[in-house]
């Protein structure tokens, strides 16, 4: 651009002087032209002047731009390795208070003190497998319901070892995911009713069978229906379910979900149906 | 009773404890603990462990994918990472190592058992490198100089130099050592491929020896602390050759 206007600028004057050395007889109309030329040429410089200025401005604000840009992903980079930072204490920290558990276990006989502490460290892992999602995926917000569950059981299942070999577990649960507020009490709830189907539903040697449904009943509005073939909920259980840590937690949990919880009990088994909202983020 | 013998390397010294309480809870011994891979490579030279429990962040320069490396190089035990790392890039390169195992903080007691038992069919498999020779479950597993058979929910170590003889009966091979006589579920043409051909040798259709352990032998028997074995013609010339250099 500037080169183009130089390069008009030279021609004109250099055509301005030739014309002048040419011919006497045309003087004036000659001077006038020439003063036509030196006047273009001015104009054209002035322009020029213009363009150039306004173009080193602009590159000047590209620069910024471009140092603006970098400094945004750098703190963006190192946004994203500090929120993986603390996703990776919390685990390791939730191992610690998993560990300490285990270690004070050692201290007990009593098997149903030792099966105890093995619960506390089920439900701390229920929590982990949430920071673990976080900490996988992309979307760092919402943790995927489904592939929730399904680390869950699998936890589950490998807790119960052998003796949870014939219980089949299935998922009607479609492609939602929840924020920490909501995922982190669900998965508790999910933990304990989970839990207490492989330990409490079936006799041994029966074909075990879960069924865990999601419905989403519009407005932020789910309904989480586990349903299994066992024998059914004992005829104490109002009374255990204020007794039971497990039980309590679901019904406070619950609570805190803004929801409803219903069992529903015969020989043919046991359905749990637990209204609740999609939490708003704080 | 041998048992198998467990490294544990892990920097966080709660979470190692309890590690050791889990372990030792299983019925395994803990032969070494410690916090720097460099401290580990010491540890795996002069404890001669069986499996090793690997944390990836360790204190120091070298981090446990380095010292699974090295494992892998100059030990061959099989190893189980230990992290709380999930993200894409450390598994990669953990994964690279082709570890035996890959478990996620927080861990449970259930886990552990879970990926000893991972861990020792993994090696065993890779060892036999013939995917169809791979059984489902696998019963007994040969690391360095011993073998490891599974009783109940526990793996029992045999060294080789505790084992006389290995006789077939039907489906099930029974092993004796100086103290006990095993069972396992095993043919005995598919055991004898494992076992180390200089030291144990077939004496007739049902039986292995420990060449080492023979205590007399004549035309048609030999004789292993009050045992007698049959020789048949087969194997004799073979069998005897090697029990003269002895």
């Amino acid at each position: 651009m500037h080169r183009i206007l130089l390069a008009t600028l030279l021609l004109l004057l250099s055509s301005g002087v030739h014309a002048q050395s040419h011919d006497s007889a045309t003087g004036q109309l000659n001077a006038w032209q020439n003063y036509t030329l030196i006047g273009g040429a001015i104009v054209l410089l002035g322009v020029g002047i213009i363009i150039y200025r306004s173009n080193k401005a602009k590159a000047l604000a590209n620069k910024e731009l471009a140092e603006q840009k970098r400094v945004i992903e750098q703190a963006l980079e190192e946004k994203e390795a500090l929120l993986k930072e603390i996703h990776h204490r919390v685990k390791n920290n939730l191992q610690l208070v998993s560990s300490l558990l285990q270690l004070q276990s050692k201290k007990f006989k009593d098997p149903e003190i030792i099966k105890a502490m093995e619960e506390g460290q089920g439900r701390v892992k229920s929590m982990a497998i949430i920071h673990e999602m976080l900490y996988q995926n992309e979307n760092i917000i919402n943790i995927p319901f489904k592939s929730y569950l399904q680390s869950l059981v699998q936890n589950i299942n490998i807790s119960f070892g052998e003796s949870a070999n014939d219980i089949k577990v299935t998922m009607e649960v479609p492609d939602v995911a929840f924020n920490v507020d909501t995922a982190i009490p669900l998965g508790l709830i999910m933990n304990e009713l989970i839990y207490n189907c492989f330990k409490y539903a079936f006799d041994e040697k029966q074909q075990g069978h879960v069924n865990i449904s999601l419905k989403d009943r519009g407005a932020d509005s789910y309904v989480l229906n586990i349903v299994d073939n066992g024998k059914g909920l004992p005829d104490d259980f109002e009374q255990r379910k204020s007794k039971s840590l497990g039980l309590r937690l679901v019904t406070m949990l619950s609570k805190q979900l803004e929801g409803e919880l219903a069992f529903e009990s015969s020989e043919k088994g046991t359905s749990i149906n637990i209204w609740f909202k999609h939490q708003e983020d704080h | 009773m041998d048992k198998l013998k467990v490294l544990i390397v892990e920097d966080e010294f709660i979470i190692a404890e309890s590690l050791k309480d889990i372990v030792e809870d299983l019925g395994y011994e803990v032969v070494g603990m410690a916090i720097r891979a460099e401290e580990a490579i010491e540890l795996l030279e002069a404890e001669q462990p069986d499996l090793a429990i690997l944390d990836i962040t360790l204190k120091g320069e070298k981090d446990g994918i380095w010292l699974a490396e090295q494992i892998k190089a100059n030990h061959k035990i099989p190893y189980i990472f230990l992290s709380s790392h999930g993200d894409q890039s450390t598994v990669q390169r953990a994964v690279k190592t082709k570890p035996y195992g890959y478990l996620m903080k927080p861990f449970q007691k259930a886990d552990i058992y879970t990926a000893i038992s991972l861990a020792l069919s993994n090696y065993e498999n890779e060892r036999n490198q013939t995917p169809a020779e791979i059984a489902e479950e696998t019963s007994n597993i040969i690391i360095k100089n011993s073998i490891f058979i599974k009783d109940g929910h526990l793996f029992v170590k045999l060294p080789f130099h505790t084992v006389l003889f290995v006789k077939a009966d039907g489906n099930y091979l029974e092993i004796h050592t100086d103290s006990k006589r095993r069972l396992i579920k095993s043919s005995l043409k598919e055991f004898i491929k494992k076992l180390p051909q200089h030291i144990f040798m077939q004496a007739h259709r049902s039986y292995v020896v420990n060449v080492e352990k023979v205590e007399s032998f004549g035309a048609t028997v030999l004789n292993i602390n009050q045992h007698e074995i049959p020789i048949s013609a087969n194997y004799k010339d073979e069998l005897v050759a090697k029990l003269m250099t002895l």
